[in-house]
């Protein structure tokens, strides 16, 4: 188990680094995208290094067609973008480690003083994933800070997400061939089927135009940014109070984007629930006299839960490609939102740190799912 | 003489005949469940007798059908091009939603729809019957063409990886697993954002291009069992090369889950194309996409909640009819499955 564990973790890492040998070479054929070079002769840019080479500039597209000459040239040294991309052809001609003697050490070999070296070294040793094109802020403060706004999005998502999907499949399973299996299966595929921009769009318009139950989109919402939800005395016992707040920006789109995994959940748990309800030890529940709800829920749904798992992983990854719609429905500052904008400004940093941790988040959540199998589920045995 | 307002139709274009066979093609399809079985029976006629029995998936065929009705009969059901922009109608409008203001009424407003424009015109003038109607050709292309590039790939690679095993099975593999680490739509966003935003055609392309691991997957798993089993074995003993194997033995074996995979695959890139087109990142004006129609009736929610909702609804009613379609045949193809 010990040694799956290292095997799968190693695994893990190397995927993440191949993820950021490919992120690395999707931000930077920017460069050599002509269209850009075109737009820079049709904006009377005079003719660079770069240009010249059929690349596109960044540094001229960041600070306009009037941009100072000297102060581009000195962000461009600053950056290191007058390096090499991959391989420092310069290190080879000038014998820079001719002899072992001369080397001195692999940091301070000339064939690494690249820019993908570069940004891969202080990303692992400084964990420093460079500053933001336009506005110079720092690419891990930004992911930092927008990352909670996604997870808060994602987490109360995936409570809806369970609630809803593992109480629909249960229900299904149970009352197998009904009129309420046919209609929570329905709804399952419709739920499916639906884009979360369309769920979101018909949210606002109820709730937030229509209903005006919810003040406005957005997460500054000045107006009222929480909603105090009082308990009705009928589920609290009368004479007593209790109200809890509740974030109102978050409520829209947590349903929105909960739907999809929620739909997937309830599908998966129903044709578990129905292998796992015809197995003989369910059967041996509910001959030692044990209540049907007992049998259903201590017996058989806790042993469906364990596919219903790895579909719960899957779905993780659908959640952040999901926030990316969700967040721009509801004008979110989430870490969708920041990868949509880093795309539209073509901006190298952030684009590589939005897309490389996203895709971390994901490799690493099937990792855990991958390894929880083996605690959930006793009989999984790994070579 | 096309003068941008209503469409011509040019009769010797291949294409039109082409979209014309493929109408009656779908007539046909939609009759089929009425056609007398053969007396003789075969895997896929056990299928197709199991589907025709599922009401659900005999559902999703029909919407299935309907779409590629409408998509190849676009030209002849629509008055307008999609792009012929009706100024008259936007005045209208907007004395209409002045008037809705000056009477005091707030919220749920019914939608303006008239003879001459069936559901309205959208923000520029558009209108919008004319461009649901021909988003459904892009829609469909993007389910076939994504597919098709998918299953292409997929099939060929998990077939190498399955049957070769050993570097060129944990190579692949690698590849898939990094493909796969990405979150899907993120990867096609940074495609399309860095090599600049292609023509739609080359969307379709990249789709498949992103889309073939989980084909591949499949595909090297049903290989993997199979190559197990005494026919293949037979095969080689009878000397037949590596190659026949691949293709004759083992390729029509695995067809059953690829179906499965593709068709639910078509209703994934339907919705992709639509997400990438609504986050600006596909389709570009004015080109008729759903999702970019979203986009744009997004702006105009507040007094016309039809130029969005509308498109979003025909996304949503195409990829039903895939997902149906694919569950169908998932019980269909594979009886073991259904319980």
């Amino acid at each position: 188990m010990l040694n799956y564990a290292i095997r799968r973790l190693l695994f893990a890492l190397a995927v993440i680094w191949a993820v950021y040998s490919v992120t690395f070479c999707l931000a930077h054929v920017e460069m050599f995208n002509p269209m850009i070079n075109l737009v820079e002769k049709k904006r009377g840019i005079p003719e660079s290094k770069w240009t010249k080479l059929g690349m596109a500039d960044p540094i001229r597209l960041m600070m306009g067609q009037h941009g100072d000459v000297n102060t581009v040239e000195r962000i461009r040294e600053e950056r290191g973008l007058n390096d090499p991309l991959f391989l420092n052809l310069r290190a080879f001609r000038t014998g820079s480690y001719g002899s072992l003697k001369s080397w001195g050490g692999f940091f301070s070999d000339q064939r690494h003083k690249t820019q993908y070296f570069r940004s891969l070294f202080n990303l692992v040793l400084n964990g420093d994933m460079g500053k933001t094109m336009r506005k110079r802020e720092s690419v891990s403060h930004i992911i930092f800070t927008s990352v909670r706004t996604t997870a808060k999005l994602a987490l109360c998502a995936i409570v809806i997400a369970m609630t809803l999907g593992l109480s629909l499949g249960v229900l299904s399973a149970v009352y197998q061939n009904t009129w309420i299996d046919r209609m929570a299966m329905l709804s399952a595929i419709v739920g499916i089927s639906v884009p979360v921009y369309l769920v979101g769009l018909l949210m606002i318009l109820v709730f937030v135009k229509h209903l005006r139950w919810i003040p406005g989109i957005g997460m500054d919402t000045s107006i009222l940014p929480y909603m105090i939800v009082e308990v009705p005395w009928f589920i609290f016992p009368p004479g007593w109070t209790f109200e809890f707040q509740v974030q109102t920006w978050l409520i829209l789109p947590a349903l929105a984007l909960g739907v999809r995994p929620g739909a997937a959940l309830a599908r998966m748990m129903r044709t578990t629930m129905l292998e796992v309800i015809r197995q003989d030890y369910v059967r041996t529940a509910r001959a030692k006299g044990l209540s049907e709800f007992r049998v259903i829920l201590k017996h058989a749904a806790r042993n469906a839960l364990i596919p219903v798992v790895t579909v719960l992983g899957l779905e993780l990854a659908m959640l952040l490609t999901g926030a990316i719609l969700t967040e721009t429905v509801f004008a979110l500052p989430g870490l969708g939102f920041q990868a949509y904008s880093a795309l539209k400004d073509l901006d190298q940093d952030l684009i590589m740190g939005t897309v490389l941790f996203v895709s971390s988040m994901y490799v690493l959540a099937n990792l855990i799912v991958d390894l929880s199998y083996a605690f959930l589920d006793p009989r999984i045995r790994y070579s | 003489m096309n003068d941008g307002v209503s469409i011509t139709i040019d009769y010797t274009s291949p294409f039109t005949w082409l979209r014309i066979f493929l109408a009656i093609s779908v007539l046909f399809a939609m009759a089929a469940p009425l056609f007398p079985m053969p007396t003789w029976t075969s895997l896929w006629l056990d299928a197709w007798k199991r589907l025709k029995r599922n009401r659900t998936a005999m559902a999703g065929y029909y919407i299935v059908l309907i779409l590629t009705l409408v998509a190849s009969m676009a030209n002849w059901i629509s008055r307008y091009t999609p792009s012929y922009q009706d100024y008259d109608a936007l005045e209208t409008r907007s004395k209409q939603t002045r008037q809705f203001a000056q009477e005091g009424r707030r919220g749920f407003r019914m939608p303006e729809f008239s003879e001459k424009h069936w559901l309205d015109v959208d923000s520029l003038g558009r209108d919008n019957y004319a461009r649901i109607v021909h988003g459904s050709v892009i829609s469909l292309e993007v389910a076939l063409i994504s597919q098709g590039v998918a299953v292409v790939i997929g099939m060929c690679l998990g077939l190498v990886a399955g049957y070769y095993g050993g570097w060129v099975d944990a190579v692949l593999m690698a590849i898939t697993e990094v493909i796969l680490a990405f979150p899907f739509l993120l990867l096609v966003m940074t495609i399309v954002a860095m090599f600049g935003v292609p023509s739609i055609e080359m969307i379709f392309v990249i789709i498949g291009l992103v889309g073939w691991p989980s084909v591949a997957r499949v595909m090297r798993a049903q290989v993997l069992s199979l190559k197990q089993k005494e026919f293949i074995e037979a095969a080689r003993a009878l000397g037949a090369s590596d190659l026949r194997i691949l293709i004759t033995h083992l390729t029509p074996n695995t067809l059953a889950p690829i179906i499965i995979q593709v068709s639910l695959g078509m209703a994934g890139a339907i919705l992709s194309e639509a997400g990438l087109s609504f986050l600006g990142f596909g389709a570009q004006e004015p080109t008729p996409s759903w999702g970019l129609m979203v986009a744009k009736g997004q702006g105009d929610l507040d007094p016309l909640w039809w130029l969005s909702v509308f498109p979003g609804l025909a996304i949503m009613a195409a990829v039903f009819g895939f997902n149906l379609l694919g569950d169908g045949l998932r019980d269909a193809l594979d009886p073991r499955m259904k319980s």
